[in-house]
Protein backbone atom coordinates (compact mmCIF):
# COMPACT_ATOMS: atom_id res chain seq x y z
CA UNK A 1 0.00 0.00 0.00
CA UNK A 2 1.19 3.47 -0.81
CA UNK A 3 2.18 6.02 1.83
CA UNK A 4 1.57 9.01 -0.45
CA UNK A 5 -1.05 11.26 1.13
CA UNK A 6 -2.86 13.58 -1.26
CA UNK A 7 -2.71 17.05 0.26
CA UNK A 8 -4.29 20.19 -1.21
CA UNK A 9 -0.91 21.04 -2.68
CA UNK A 10 -0.49 17.61 -4.29
CA UNK A 11 -4.04 17.81 -5.59
CA UNK A 12 -3.91 21.25 -7.15
CA UNK A 13 -0.31 22.17 -8.03
CA UNK A 14 0.44 20.19 -11.17
CA UNK A 15 0.23 20.34 -14.95
CA UNK A 16 -2.30 17.52 -15.37
CA UNK A 17 -5.90 17.97 -16.33
CA UNK A 18 -8.85 17.28 -14.07
CA UNK A 19 -12.27 17.98 -15.59
CA UNK A 20 -14.97 16.96 -13.14
CA UNK A 21 -18.30 18.62 -13.69
CA UNK A 22 -20.48 18.23 -10.59
CA UNK A 23 -23.35 15.92 -11.29
CA UNK A 24 -26.71 17.52 -10.69
CA UNK A 25 -28.63 14.85 -8.78
CA UNK A 26 -31.90 16.72 -9.23
CA UNK A 27 -31.83 16.13 -12.98
CA UNK A 28 -29.67 12.99 -12.87
CA UNK A 29 -30.84 11.13 -9.77
CA UNK A 30 -29.24 7.94 -8.48
CA UNK A 31 -30.09 5.15 -10.86
CA UNK A 32 -30.85 7.39 -13.86
CA UNK A 33 -28.38 5.50 -16.00
CA UNK A 34 -28.20 2.13 -14.26
CA UNK A 35 -29.38 0.20 -11.28
CA UNK A 36 -28.77 1.76 -7.89
CA UNK A 37 -26.60 0.02 -5.31
CA UNK A 38 -28.08 -3.43 -4.87
CA UNK A 39 -25.67 -5.44 -2.75
CA UNK A 40 -26.50 -6.08 0.89
CA UNK A 41 -24.40 -3.70 2.93
CA UNK A 42 -21.55 -5.16 4.96
CA UNK A 43 -22.60 -4.55 8.57
CA UNK A 44 -20.43 -1.97 10.27
CA UNK A 45 -19.73 -4.45 13.05
CA UNK A 46 -17.99 -6.71 10.51
CA UNK A 47 -16.18 -4.12 8.42
CA UNK A 48 -12.84 -4.04 10.21
CA UNK A 49 -12.51 -7.84 10.44
CA UNK A 50 -13.52 -8.26 6.80
CA UNK A 51 -10.87 -5.71 5.82
CA UNK A 52 -8.20 -7.59 7.81
CA UNK A 53 -9.23 -10.90 6.20
CA UNK A 54 -9.09 -9.29 2.77
CA UNK A 55 -5.53 -8.17 3.43
CA UNK A 56 -4.53 -11.60 4.73
CA UNK A 57 -5.75 -13.28 1.53
CA UNK A 58 -4.17 -10.54 -0.60
CA UNK A 59 -7.62 -10.05 -2.07
CA UNK A 60 -7.64 -6.26 -2.42
CA UNK A 61 -7.55 -4.57 -5.80
CA UNK A 62 -4.21 -3.08 -4.73
CA UNK A 63 -2.87 -6.64 -4.53
CA UNK A 64 -4.25 -7.38 -7.99
CA UNK A 65 -2.66 -4.24 -9.43
CA UNK A 66 0.67 -5.19 -7.92
CA UNK A 67 0.44 -8.80 -9.10
CA UNK A 68 -0.40 -7.84 -12.67
CA UNK A 69 1.81 -4.71 -12.76
CA UNK A 70 -1.11 -2.60 -13.92
CA UNK A 71 0.11 0.88 -14.81
CA UNK A 72 -1.88 4.01 -14.16
CA UNK A 73 -3.51 5.58 -17.19
CA UNK A 74 -2.60 9.12 -18.21
CA UNK A 75 -5.16 11.70 -19.26
CA UNK A 76 -2.28 14.26 -19.56
CA UNK A 77 -3.71 17.79 -19.72
CA UNK A 78 -7.12 16.74 -21.05
CA UNK A 79 -10.33 17.34 -19.09
CA UNK A 80 -11.24 13.67 -19.27
CA UNK A 81 -10.69 12.46 -15.68
CA UNK A 82 -14.36 11.42 -15.55
CA UNK A 83 -13.78 9.00 -18.42
CA UNK A 84 -10.49 7.68 -17.07
CA UNK A 85 -11.88 6.80 -13.62
CA UNK A 86 -14.53 4.58 -15.22
CA UNK A 87 -12.06 3.17 -17.72
CA UNK A 88 -9.71 2.06 -14.94
CA UNK A 89 -12.65 0.56 -13.01
CA UNK A 90 -13.67 -1.34 -16.16
CA UNK A 91 -10.13 -2.61 -16.68
CA UNK A 92 -9.87 -3.80 -13.08
CA UNK A 93 -13.25 -5.53 -13.23
CA UNK A 94 -12.13 -7.56 -16.23
CA UNK A 95 -8.70 -8.36 -14.85
CA UNK A 96 -10.19 -9.41 -11.51
CA UNK A 97 -12.21 -11.99 -13.48
CA UNK A 98 -8.99 -13.53 -14.78
CA UNK A 99 -8.91 -11.79 -18.13
CA UNK A 100 -5.95 -10.28 -19.91
CA UNK A 101 -4.52 -6.90 -18.93
CA UNK A 102 -5.04 -4.54 -21.82
CA UNK A 103 -4.50 -0.78 -21.29
CA UNK A 104 -7.55 1.17 -22.40
CA UNK A 105 -8.01 4.72 -23.59
CA UNK A 106 -10.44 6.88 -21.63
CA UNK A 107 -9.95 9.47 -24.35
CA UNK A 108 -11.75 7.23 -26.85
CA UNK A 109 -15.04 7.33 -24.96
CA UNK A 110 -14.76 10.96 -23.86
CA UNK A 111 -14.22 12.02 -27.47
CA UNK A 112 -17.37 10.22 -28.56
CA UNK A 113 -19.49 11.54 -25.69
CA UNK A 114 -18.28 15.15 -26.08
CA UNK A 115 -17.99 15.12 -29.88
CA UNK A 116 -14.19 15.52 -29.70
CA UNK A 117 -14.36 18.61 -27.50
CA UNK A 118 -12.03 18.70 -24.51
CA UNK A 119 -14.80 19.01 -21.92
CA UNK A 120 -15.47 17.80 -18.41
CA UNK A 121 -18.14 15.44 -17.15
CA UNK A 122 -18.86 12.95 -14.34
CA UNK A 123 -18.05 9.29 -14.03
CA UNK A 124 -21.47 7.76 -14.60
CA UNK A 125 -21.68 9.44 -18.03
CA UNK A 126 -18.63 7.54 -19.17
CA UNK A 127 -19.60 4.19 -17.68
CA UNK A 128 -22.97 4.36 -19.37
CA UNK A 129 -21.14 4.68 -22.69
CA UNK A 130 -18.71 1.86 -21.81
CA UNK A 131 -21.63 -0.45 -21.10
CA UNK A 132 -23.02 0.08 -24.57
CA UNK A 133 -19.91 0.37 -26.71
CA UNK A 134 -16.84 -0.64 -24.69
CA UNK A 135 -13.54 1.23 -24.53
CA UNK A 136 -10.87 1.29 -27.24
CA UNK A 137 -7.45 -0.09 -26.51
CA UNK A 138 -4.59 2.39 -26.21
CA UNK A 139 -3.05 0.39 -29.03
CA UNK A 140 -5.95 1.57 -31.23
CA UNK A 141 -6.61 5.03 -29.79
CA UNK A 142 -3.90 7.02 -27.91
CA UNK A 143 -4.64 8.12 -24.37
CA UNK A 144 -4.44 11.69 -23.09
CA UNK A 145 -4.86 14.89 -25.03
CA UNK A 146 -2.98 13.59 -28.04
CA UNK A 147 -5.82 11.11 -28.60
CA UNK A 148 -8.38 13.85 -29.29
CA UNK A 149 -8.36 13.09 -33.00
CA UNK A 150 -11.22 12.21 -35.29
CA UNK A 151 -9.03 9.98 -37.44
CA UNK A 152 -8.79 7.53 -34.52
CA UNK A 153 -12.53 6.88 -34.71
CA UNK A 154 -12.71 3.74 -36.83
CA UNK A 155 -15.12 0.78 -36.95
CA UNK A 156 -12.14 -1.53 -36.43
CA UNK A 157 -11.17 0.16 -33.17
CA UNK A 158 -14.74 0.02 -31.89
CA UNK A 159 -15.17 -3.58 -32.90
CA UNK A 160 -12.21 -4.44 -30.69
CA UNK A 161 -13.59 -2.14 -27.98
CA UNK A 162 -16.61 -4.38 -27.56
CA UNK A 163 -14.40 -6.85 -25.72
CA UNK A 164 -13.99 -4.23 -23.03
CA UNK A 165 -17.52 -3.57 -21.96
CA UNK A 166 -19.23 -3.55 -18.62
CA UNK A 167 -22.41 -5.57 -18.43
CA UNK A 168 -23.50 -4.83 -14.86
CA UNK A 169 -22.82 -1.82 -12.72
CA UNK A 170 -24.32 0.16 -9.86
CA UNK A 171 -24.94 3.84 -9.30
CA UNK A 172 -24.06 4.54 -5.66
CA UNK A 173 -25.55 7.26 -3.51
CA UNK A 174 -23.32 10.32 -3.17
CA UNK A 175 -21.20 10.42 0.02
CA UNK A 176 -22.47 7.01 1.14
CA UNK A 177 -19.49 5.39 2.86
CA UNK A 178 -21.33 2.18 3.73
CA UNK A 179 -21.94 1.52 0.03
CA UNK A 180 -18.38 2.44 -0.92
CA UNK A 181 -16.82 0.28 1.79
CA UNK A 182 -19.10 -2.65 0.94
CA UNK A 183 -17.95 -2.49 -2.69
CA UNK A 184 -14.28 -2.31 -1.73
CA UNK A 185 -14.63 -5.24 0.67
CA UNK A 186 -16.02 -7.27 -2.22
CA UNK A 187 -13.15 -6.28 -4.49
CA UNK A 188 -15.31 -4.03 -6.64
CA UNK A 189 -13.52 -0.93 -8.01
CA UNK A 190 -15.42 2.32 -7.71
CA UNK A 191 -15.10 5.29 -10.06
CA UNK A 192 -15.35 8.25 -7.69
CA UNK A 193 -15.99 11.95 -8.25
CA UNK A 194 -14.56 14.42 -5.72
CA UNK A 195 -15.97 17.93 -5.90
CA UNK A 196 -13.26 19.36 -3.57
CA UNK A 197 -10.65 18.21 -6.12
CA UNK A 198 -12.77 18.80 -9.24
CA UNK A 199 -11.44 15.41 -10.21
CA UNK A 200 -12.59 11.83 -10.73
CA UNK A 201 -10.38 8.85 -9.91
CA UNK A 202 -10.71 5.12 -9.32
CA UNK A 203 -10.91 4.12 -5.65
CA UNK A 204 -9.32 0.71 -5.24
CA UNK A 205 -9.08 -0.16 -1.57
CA UNK A 206 -9.46 0.83 2.04
CA UNK A 207 -6.30 2.42 3.42
CA UNK A 208 -7.55 2.87 6.97
CA UNK A 209 -10.79 2.04 8.72
CA UNK A 210 -11.97 2.33 12.29
CA UNK A 211 -15.51 1.60 13.42
CA UNK A 212 -16.45 2.34 17.02
CA UNK A 213 -19.87 1.67 18.52
CA UNK A 214 -21.46 1.39 15.12
CA UNK A 215 -19.92 4.60 13.78
CA UNK A 216 -17.27 4.89 11.09
CA UNK A 217 -14.83 7.13 12.93
CA UNK A 218 -11.96 6.89 10.48
CA UNK A 219 -11.81 6.08 6.78
CA UNK A 220 -8.99 6.65 4.30
CA UNK A 221 -8.99 5.27 0.78
CA UNK A 222 -6.34 4.42 -1.78
CA UNK A 223 -6.95 5.74 -5.25
CA UNK A 224 -5.46 4.99 -8.64
CA UNK A 225 -5.18 8.30 -10.41
CA UNK A 226 -5.05 8.93 -14.15
CA UNK A 227 -1.92 11.07 -14.19
CA UNK A 228 0.53 8.32 -15.11
CA UNK A 229 2.85 6.32 -12.94
CA UNK A 230 5.12 9.26 -12.08
CA UNK A 231 2.50 10.97 -9.95
CA UNK A 232 2.25 9.96 -6.29
CA UNK A 233 3.45 6.47 -5.50
CA UNK A 234 3.38 4.69 -8.85
CA UNK A 235 0.23 6.61 -9.73
CA UNK A 236 -1.45 5.85 -6.40
CA UNK A 237 -2.30 8.11 -3.48
CA UNK A 238 -4.17 8.09 -0.19
CA UNK A 239 -7.21 10.26 0.34
CA UNK A 240 -7.56 10.85 4.07
CA UNK A 241 -10.64 11.53 6.13
CA UNK A 242 -13.12 13.98 4.54
CA UNK A 243 -11.13 14.04 1.31
CA UNK A 244 -11.98 10.33 0.86
CA UNK A 245 -15.75 10.85 0.76
CA UNK A 246 -16.90 10.85 -2.88
CA UNK A 247 -19.65 13.10 -4.22
CA UNK A 248 -20.45 10.69 -7.03
CA UNK A 249 -19.74 6.98 -7.41
CA UNK A 250 -20.31 4.25 -9.93
CA UNK A 251 -19.23 0.65 -9.52
CA UNK A 252 -18.89 -1.85 -12.39
CA UNK A 253 -18.92 -5.43 -11.23
CA UNK A 254 -19.33 -7.58 -14.33
CA UNK A 255 -17.17 -7.09 -17.40
CA UNK A 256 -17.60 -8.77 -20.76
CA UNK A 257 -13.91 -8.50 -21.62
CA UNK A 258 -10.78 -7.32 -19.97
CA UNK B 1 -37.55 -73.92 23.02
CA UNK B 2 -38.29 -76.49 20.34
CA UNK B 3 -35.98 -76.65 17.32
CA UNK B 4 -38.92 -75.98 15.04
CA UNK B 5 -39.74 -72.79 16.98
CA UNK B 6 -36.12 -71.60 16.74
CA UNK B 7 -36.12 -72.27 12.99
CA UNK B 8 -39.35 -70.32 12.58
CA UNK B 9 -37.92 -67.35 14.53
CA UNK B 10 -34.76 -67.43 12.40
CA UNK B 11 -36.84 -67.35 9.21
CA UNK B 12 -38.87 -64.42 10.49
CA UNK B 13 -35.72 -62.48 11.46
CA UNK B 14 -34.05 -63.27 8.11
CA UNK B 15 -37.11 -62.11 6.24
CA UNK B 16 -37.18 -58.87 8.22
CA UNK B 17 -33.52 -58.17 7.49
CA UNK B 18 -33.95 -59.06 3.81
CA UNK B 19 -36.85 -56.75 3.14
CA UNK B 20 -36.16 -53.87 5.51
CA UNK B 21 -33.76 -51.02 4.60
CA UNK B 22 -32.90 -48.35 7.12
CA UNK B 23 -31.36 -46.05 4.43
CA UNK B 24 -33.47 -43.17 3.15
CA UNK B 25 -34.86 -43.55 -0.36
CA UNK B 26 -32.96 -42.03 -3.29
CA UNK B 27 -29.52 -42.43 -4.86
CA UNK B 28 -26.48 -43.49 -2.89
CA UNK B 29 -24.79 -40.52 -1.20
CA UNK B 30 -21.68 -39.16 -2.91
CA UNK B 31 -18.67 -37.47 -1.45
CA UNK B 32 -19.54 -33.75 -1.64
CA UNK B 33 -15.87 -32.74 -1.76
CA UNK B 34 -15.09 -34.91 -4.73
CA UNK B 35 -18.28 -35.27 -6.75
CA UNK B 36 -16.74 -36.73 -9.92
CA UNK B 37 -13.41 -37.89 -11.17
CA UNK B 38 -13.94 -37.25 -14.86
CA UNK B 39 -12.72 -34.04 -16.43
CA UNK B 40 -15.49 -31.51 -16.96
CA UNK B 41 -13.38 -29.76 -19.63
CA UNK B 42 -11.94 -32.17 -22.18
CA UNK B 43 -8.98 -30.06 -23.33
CA UNK B 44 -5.35 -30.72 -22.33
CA UNK B 45 -3.92 -28.69 -19.48
CA UNK B 46 -4.76 -27.39 -16.04
CA UNK B 47 -7.77 -25.09 -16.00
CA UNK B 48 -10.12 -23.70 -13.39
CA UNK B 49 -13.47 -22.03 -13.80
CA UNK B 50 -15.43 -20.53 -10.94
CA UNK B 51 -18.91 -19.31 -11.79
CA UNK B 52 -20.76 -17.03 -9.41
CA UNK B 53 -23.62 -14.58 -9.33
CA UNK B 54 -22.18 -11.12 -8.82
CA UNK B 55 -25.48 -9.77 -7.60
CA UNK B 56 -25.47 -12.41 -4.88
CA UNK B 57 -21.77 -12.17 -4.11
CA UNK B 58 -22.22 -10.14 -0.99
CA UNK B 59 -24.73 -12.68 0.30
CA UNK B 60 -22.15 -15.45 0.17
CA UNK B 61 -20.43 -16.20 3.47
CA UNK B 62 -17.62 -13.67 3.89
CA UNK B 63 -14.87 -16.27 3.72
CA UNK B 64 -16.32 -17.80 0.57
CA UNK B 65 -16.75 -14.41 -1.06
CA UNK B 66 -13.09 -13.73 -0.43
CA UNK B 67 -12.12 -16.71 -2.62
CA UNK B 68 -13.39 -14.84 -5.67
CA UNK B 69 -10.74 -12.12 -5.21
CA UNK B 70 -8.09 -14.11 -3.41
CA UNK B 71 -4.56 -13.19 -4.40
CA UNK B 72 -3.31 -16.39 -2.81
CA UNK B 73 -5.53 -18.43 -5.15
CA UNK B 74 -4.79 -16.22 -8.17
CA UNK B 75 -1.06 -16.53 -7.73
CA UNK B 76 -1.35 -20.30 -7.53
CA UNK B 77 -3.50 -20.43 -10.66
CA UNK B 78 -1.24 -18.05 -12.57
CA UNK B 79 1.64 -20.38 -11.87
CA UNK B 80 -0.03 -23.75 -12.42
CA UNK B 81 -2.64 -23.26 -15.15
CA UNK B 82 -1.81 -23.87 -18.78
CA UNK B 83 -1.11 -20.70 -20.73
CA UNK B 84 -3.06 -19.49 -23.77
CA UNK B 85 -1.23 -18.62 -26.98
CA UNK B 86 -0.82 -15.06 -25.72
CA UNK B 87 0.65 -16.27 -22.42
CA UNK B 88 -2.48 -15.61 -20.39
CA UNK B 89 -3.09 -18.24 -17.70
CA UNK B 90 -6.18 -20.32 -18.36
CA UNK B 91 -8.41 -19.73 -15.38
CA UNK B 92 -11.55 -17.68 -15.10
CA UNK B 93 -13.79 -16.43 -12.34
CA UNK B 94 -16.94 -15.26 -14.05
CA UNK B 95 -20.39 -14.08 -13.30
CA UNK B 96 -22.97 -16.56 -14.60
CA UNK B 97 -24.45 -13.93 -16.91
CA UNK B 98 -21.23 -12.75 -18.49
CA UNK B 99 -22.02 -12.10 -22.14
CA UNK B 100 -19.64 -14.07 -24.30
CA UNK B 101 -21.35 -13.91 -27.66
CA UNK B 102 -19.92 -10.54 -28.65
CA UNK B 103 -16.38 -11.41 -27.77
CA UNK B 104 -13.86 -13.01 -30.08
CA UNK B 105 -10.17 -13.82 -29.94
CA UNK B 106 -8.10 -15.47 -27.24
CA UNK B 107 -9.78 -13.72 -24.30
CA UNK B 108 -12.87 -15.85 -24.66
CA UNK B 109 -12.01 -18.83 -26.80
CA UNK B 110 -14.23 -21.82 -27.40
CA UNK B 111 -13.06 -23.74 -24.34
CA UNK B 112 -14.57 -21.10 -22.04
CA UNK B 113 -17.75 -20.74 -24.09
CA UNK B 114 -18.26 -24.50 -23.74
CA UNK B 115 -17.28 -24.49 -20.08
CA UNK B 116 -19.88 -21.85 -19.25
CA UNK B 117 -22.54 -24.20 -20.62
CA UNK B 118 -21.59 -27.04 -18.28
CA UNK B 119 -24.22 -28.15 -15.83
CA UNK B 120 -24.21 -26.50 -12.42
CA UNK B 121 -26.52 -27.30 -9.54
CA UNK B 122 -25.96 -24.10 -7.61
CA UNK B 123 -23.75 -21.02 -7.38
CA UNK B 124 -20.93 -20.38 -6.76
CA UNK B 125 -19.61 -23.42 -8.61
CA UNK B 126 -16.09 -24.76 -9.14
CA UNK B 127 -14.77 -26.66 -12.17
CA UNK B 128 -11.26 -28.08 -12.02
CA UNK B 129 -9.51 -30.03 -14.75
CA UNK B 130 -6.06 -31.24 -15.61
CA UNK B 131 -7.29 -32.36 -19.03
CA UNK B 132 -7.78 -35.99 -17.97
CA UNK B 133 -9.53 -35.90 -14.65
CA UNK B 134 -11.19 -33.20 -12.67
CA UNK B 135 -13.88 -32.08 -10.35
CA UNK B 136 -17.16 -30.25 -10.57
CA UNK B 137 -18.95 -29.15 -7.45
CA UNK B 138 -20.10 -26.33 -5.24
CA UNK B 139 -17.37 -23.86 -4.39
CA UNK B 140 -16.07 -24.72 -0.92
CA UNK B 141 -16.51 -22.31 1.94
CA UNK B 142 -12.88 -21.32 2.28
CA UNK B 143 -9.76 -20.51 0.32
CA UNK B 144 -7.90 -23.43 1.92
CA UNK B 145 -10.53 -26.00 0.94
CA UNK B 146 -10.65 -24.64 -2.60
CA UNK B 147 -6.90 -24.85 -2.99
CA UNK B 148 -6.92 -28.40 -1.61
CA UNK B 149 -9.32 -29.57 -4.36
CA UNK B 150 -7.37 -27.79 -7.10
CA UNK B 151 -4.03 -29.14 -5.91
CA UNK B 152 -5.43 -32.68 -5.94
CA UNK B 153 -5.79 -32.46 -9.72
CA UNK B 154 -2.89 -30.15 -10.52
CA UNK B 155 -0.16 -32.61 -9.55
Amino acid sequence: MTGFIVTDREAHEHDYGTGLVERDYATNPVGYCSQPFRLPLVPRSEMEERWRAQKRSRATLGDLIKRKTIKSLNQTSSNYCWAYSSTMATMLTGIAAGQRYEPLSGTSIACKIKNFRNQGGWCSQSLEYIAEHGVCRIADWPQGKEGIRRDMDSPTAWKKARKFRVTEWMDLEPRNLDQLISCLLHGIPVATDFNWWRHSVCTIQIADLKVRQGRIVSFDSEIKNSWGNNWGDGGHGILASKKAIPDGMIAPFVSAGG
Amino acid sequence: MKPSTIAALCMLLGGFLLFSDSRPPGPDPVDPVDPIDVTPIDVPGNRVLIVYESGEKSKYPAEQSLILNSGVLAEYLDEHCVKAADGHPEWRIWDKDVQLENIDGPLVDQVWIDAMKLERDSLPWLFVTNGKTGSTGALPQSEAETLAIIKKYFK
